[in-house]
């Protein structure tokens, strides 16, 4: 019998480990089966305990924006810090809210603080507007405000965010776009009739769909978020062409009836009253977003009739009713549909009004306290 | 060298396992988050 050389010997015996390392790569019992299952379940379990309210405020405030128009997630983190930071601050708050087109009609949102200090406010901002928001996140943010806040807050509306009907109110209550938990939502859905889904207190399974609809967007999450960009609509899609204005004329015209503003309405009440309670040093203002000058038109006596009635709501609950049309000088070319504003020194001289105003309202406020 | 091999042989098994157990994990996430990704339109009305 032959001797194997030394070098021989250790070939064959890595060659061997190779095959014993394969082998076991492929091997298929009870445990190559039992074991993934278990560890991707303790994985998820675990996953669920660890992202919480904490985690979430602390992560990077662009990691759960998903892309360049999701502004659910700049605005989850944004309430979170606002409720867990701001507890023992005394700089006051300047909140603002509301739907697309609080966020295309300013240019630089994130400019503000330094806008305000120029006028010589030192206050935090919260802008806490997203697409499409309906009273519904509305109140889900401002829920999130620790008591006794200070300052202003801004809530932009328009007639077609006031006639939201139920059918969007069921669309939300099944598909929530944000995850803060809030006791006056769910009083809300309850008086519309909806089934708010089932509360267990822990944060990932009671926002499961924020989170999950984030998970889809991994190159975001890869890249460690992406940052929101408040006028990706209207540098994304086309501007309204005459075809457009023609399609969309009876649906505009749709949106403001008596019947539909009341739920709204009703649910903004209740929402300024609590506000009102919760934190009595806070000014409130509701802003009307500037409409296209055909959209007036379109509109006609309805738009007239609604201003009045909001100027009325507002009186009756002692809050400030803004309407900077006259004061920006929009022209029509400006806009780049029905009520979106995309040129960009029409938004900055918006921008400049809102500060000057909200600047009034806290000098204001500051002088009666 | 049959106690390295059996070593070398449960560190397969361990590297089948730890992959497997990550691919289960990213599909059930993914697969739930299409599924509600599907329902949130975004852009909405207009």
């Amino acid at each position: 019998m032959s001797q194997r050389s030394p070098e021989k010997n250790a070939s064959y015996d890595l060659l061997d480990l190779l095959q014993a390392f394969k082998e076991g790569l492929r091997e298929s019992s009870v445990r190559t089966f039992v074991a993934p299952v278990l560890i991707a379940f303790l994985q998820l379990f675990f996953v669920c305990l660890y992202v919480n309210e904490e985690t979430v405020m602390r992560s990077p405030s662009n990691f759960w924006v998903s892309g360049e128009s999701d502004w659910d997630g700049y605005a989850t983190v944004r309430a979170l810090q606002i409720k867990l930071q701001r507890r023992e601050s005394d700089v006051p708050l300047v909140v603002a809210t509301g739907d697309s087109m609080m966020l295309e009609n300013f240019e630089d949102p994130f400019a503000l603080p330094s806008q305000f200090r120029d006028r010589g406010l030192e206050v935090e901002v919260a802008w806490l507007a997203t697409d499409g928001q309906t009273i519904l996140e509305t109140i889900q943010l401002l829920d999130q405000l620790p008591p006794n806040t200070r300052g202003a807050l801004v809530i932009g509306i328009n007639p077609m965010m006031m006639s939201h009907g139920r059918d969007i109110f069921k669309e939300r209550a099944e598909n929530p776009r944000l995850a803060l938990t809030s006791r006056s939502l769910r009083d809300e859905m309850a008086s519309l009739g909806l089934e708010p889904a089932y509360h267990t207190g822990i944060h990932t399974l009671d926002h499961s769909h924020f989170f999950t609809a984030r998970v889809a967007n991994l190159r975001w999450w890869l890249k460690g978020g992406a940052s929101p960009n408040p006028h990706y609509a209207t540098e994304t899609y086309s501007r309204w062409t005459a075809q457009d204005w023609e399609q969309k004329q009876s649906k505009l015209h749709r949106l403001i009836q008596p019947q539909n503003l009341k739920p709204t309405e009703e649910i903004l009440g209740r929402c300024l009253e609590r506000l009102q309670n919760r934190h009595p040093d806070l000014s409130i203002a509701l802003l009307e977003a500037s409409l296209h000058p055909r959209t007036e038109e379109i509109l006609g006596e309805d738009y007239v009739e609604y201003r009045q009635r909001m100027q009325e709501f507002a009186d009756e609950h002692s809050v400030a009713y803004w309407i900077f049309q006259d004061e920006a000088q929009f022209d029509p070319e400006d806009y780049f549909d029905f009520g979106h504003v995309d040129n960009a020194s029409a938004r900055e001289r918006y921008q400049r009004i809102l500060c000057r105003r909200v600047a009034e309202l806290l000098r204001e406020s500051e002088q009666e306290g | 060298m049959k106690h390295i091999r059996s070593r070398v042989h449960f560190a397969g098994v361990v590297v089948q396992v730890v992959v497997l157990s990550q691919l289960l994990f990213l599909s059930i996430l993914v697969l739930y988050s299409l599924q509600v990704g599907a329902r949130i339109f975004r852009y909405a009305q207009f």
